[in-house]
């Protein structure tokens, strides 16, 4: 589904990621590891368009993304659903219209919005909370609702780069459990993490990197570093 | 449908955020007005004096002879008769003292103490003979022979109304020109307000721009709203002034006519004062606007 072909990136002349090649599989739930500055958010940044690798490619189902004009980037984002550590919820809307906005900038129509922003809820386990501005919810709760917000397009990737980071082991672990969720119901899954317990707990396919490289690849990996 | 429903949140979105940064909002508008306010009055001075000058050019022709007071009825009639026979001579007209008198006291009849001051003298307001030559071209021949030694003995001073039209034509000239530097300038200070308005709205709402991108939120869609605000500015600017332009148009026209001379502004000339001001105004307004809008957004939002 995805694949990173001999791909380079620097800023500046640092090195972010340095000649990866990686292929990820419909379906697949990937924890990505590695140190802070390892090159995980740069991997996340190309996949959504939001960089261009200075060398090599990334086709998604097979499609170049750097070839992917400016104006047509928009529809790649609506089938990538992105979820990050600082959340990025709009603080003077409540969860509903949080998510609502995400299908509202793409043209939805009101009576759709209406039935699905409660289904998307109730998938999160957050139909309560459906007013709720995001002062009014704890960490966990609103992570959930970015999470519902970046499946209001059905997307058929999710990112989630370090979505824990700012949570408790309790609503670490419930963030987790949803993506695994999100995993089994067809939604491939791409996470990003410094935490060792739940990559270990996960048993599923793990890559490390460490100055932009790719150092190890298990199928139903560990946290190694 | 979906295209209407985008355009109606993008509109939504503008609206919300004016409203959000009201009192920025309205220094941005207030400087558009001002801007704006200034390319009306140069319009409307420069439309008059191009006004003023055609109404006088009717004039030039025209030269006035006044006969001094030693001059009889019948030397007077006699001088008629003779300039009437000069070439490029095409009308006389005599203008007795008691017509002059007359239509001086009509002029001035709001002023008592000009009229009164007329009984202070015996013959307070001077004959004359109107001359209209051919043409423009044998006037300085008419008005050469008018100044010459034949005539001096009658004639006490003869007017030159080419000083008039050169005077007209200065202003114009001053108009036009101070009027297009200082419209140049506030259009300027015009376009860098918006774009800093503009640029800080985007900066207000950046968090909003990052998660509309993430969701896959069209260019346009991000962009829209900052350039419809822009326009606002624009649309509201237009209508403060075309009003106060309207009431001062309409309170100062017996001013303007008495100032320069004109027979009658009219309503028709009020109200094609008035049309050019909103569709000069709307024009040049929406322009800097969008503008200055689009450079903000072109440099600050990351799309």
């Amino acid at each position: 589904m995805i694949k990173f072909d001999s791909v380079t990136k620097a800023y500046n002349k640092v090195l972010a990621l340095n000649n990866v090649n990686l292929e990820i599989h419909k379906g697949e739930f990937l924890s990505v590891v590695g140190q802070s500055g390892a090159g995980k958010s740069t991997m996340m940044s190309l996949i959504i368009g939001e960089e261009r690798p200075d060398e090599g490619q990334i086709l998604i189902d097979d499609i170049d993304i750097a070839a992917i004009r400016a104006k047509d980037i928009p529809y790649l984002r609506r089938k990538i659903g992105v979820v990050f550590q600082d959340i990025k919820l709009l603080p003077m809307r409540t969860a509903f219209e949080n998510i609502a906005f995400a299908l509202e900038v793409s043209g939805e129509k009101p009576s759709m919005i209406q039935k699905e922003v409660p289904k998307i809820l109730e998938m999160v386990g957050l139909e309560e909370k459906s007013k709720a501005f995001p002062h009014e919810m704890s960490g966990g709760e609103r992570q959930r609702v970015a999470i519902a917000r970046a499946l209001a397009h059905k997307p058929v990737l999710l990112l989630a780069d370090e979505p824990t980071g700012n949570l408790d082991s309790i609503n670490a672990w419930e963030i987790i459990q949803l993506l695994l969720k999100i995993n089994k119901a067809g939604t491939t899954v791409i996470l990003a993490t410094h935490a060792k317990d739940i990559v270990n707990s996960v048993k599923k396919r793990v890559i490390t990197l460490e100055n932009g490289e790719v150092v190890y690849d298990q199928e139903k990996g560990k946290y190694v570093l | 449908m979906t295209k209407t429903i985008t355009t109606r949140r993008v509109v939504r979105s503008a609206v919300t955020n004016f409203f959000r940064n009201f009192w920025v909002s309205v220094a941005a508008t207030s400087m558009v007005a001002i801007t704006l306010f200034i390319i009306s009055t140069i319009l409307v001075l420069y439309t008059l004096a191009v006004l003023s000058i055609s109404n006088s050019q009717d004039k030039v022709g025209v030269i006035t002879a006044y006969f001094n007071d030693k001059t009889t009825d019948q030397e007077m009639a006699d001088i008629k008769a003779e300039v009437e026979l000069l070439p490029n001579v095409r009308e006389v007209i005599f203008i007795s003292h008691e017509e002059a008198e007359r239509r001086f006291r009509e002029r001035h009849k709001d002023n008592s103490i000009l009229i009164s001051s007329l009984s202070e003298f015996e013959k307070p307001v001077q004959a004359s003979l109107s001359i209209r030559s051919e043409d423009l071209n044998n006037y300085e021949g008419l008005y050469n022979e008018l100044k010459s030694q034949r005539y001096s003995a009658y004639f006490d001073r003869v007017s030159d109304t080419r000083v008039v039209i050169e005077k007209l034509s200065r202003i114009i000239d001053f108009i036009t020109k101070f009027g297009i530097i200082l419209a140049l300038i506030f259009m300027a200070v015009t376009v860098m307000v918006t774009f800093n308005t503009i640029r800080l709205t985007i900066y207000n709402r950046r968090e909003e721009v990052e998660i509309m991108r993430l969701v896959g939120a069209t260019n346009w869609y991000i962009r829209w709203p900052f350039i419809i605000e822009a326009m606002m500015y624009a649309v509201l600017a237009t209508l403060i002034v075309s009003i106060v332009a309207f009431g001062l148009l309409y309170l100062l026209s017996g001013s303007i006519e008495e100032f320069l001379s004109l027979d009658s502004l009219g309503t028709n000339l009020i109200n094609a004062l008035f049309s050019r001001i909103v569709i000069v105004n709307i024009l040049a307004s929406l322009g800097l606007s969008i503008l200055a809008s689009y450079i903000a957004i072109r440099r600050y939002l990351k799309i």
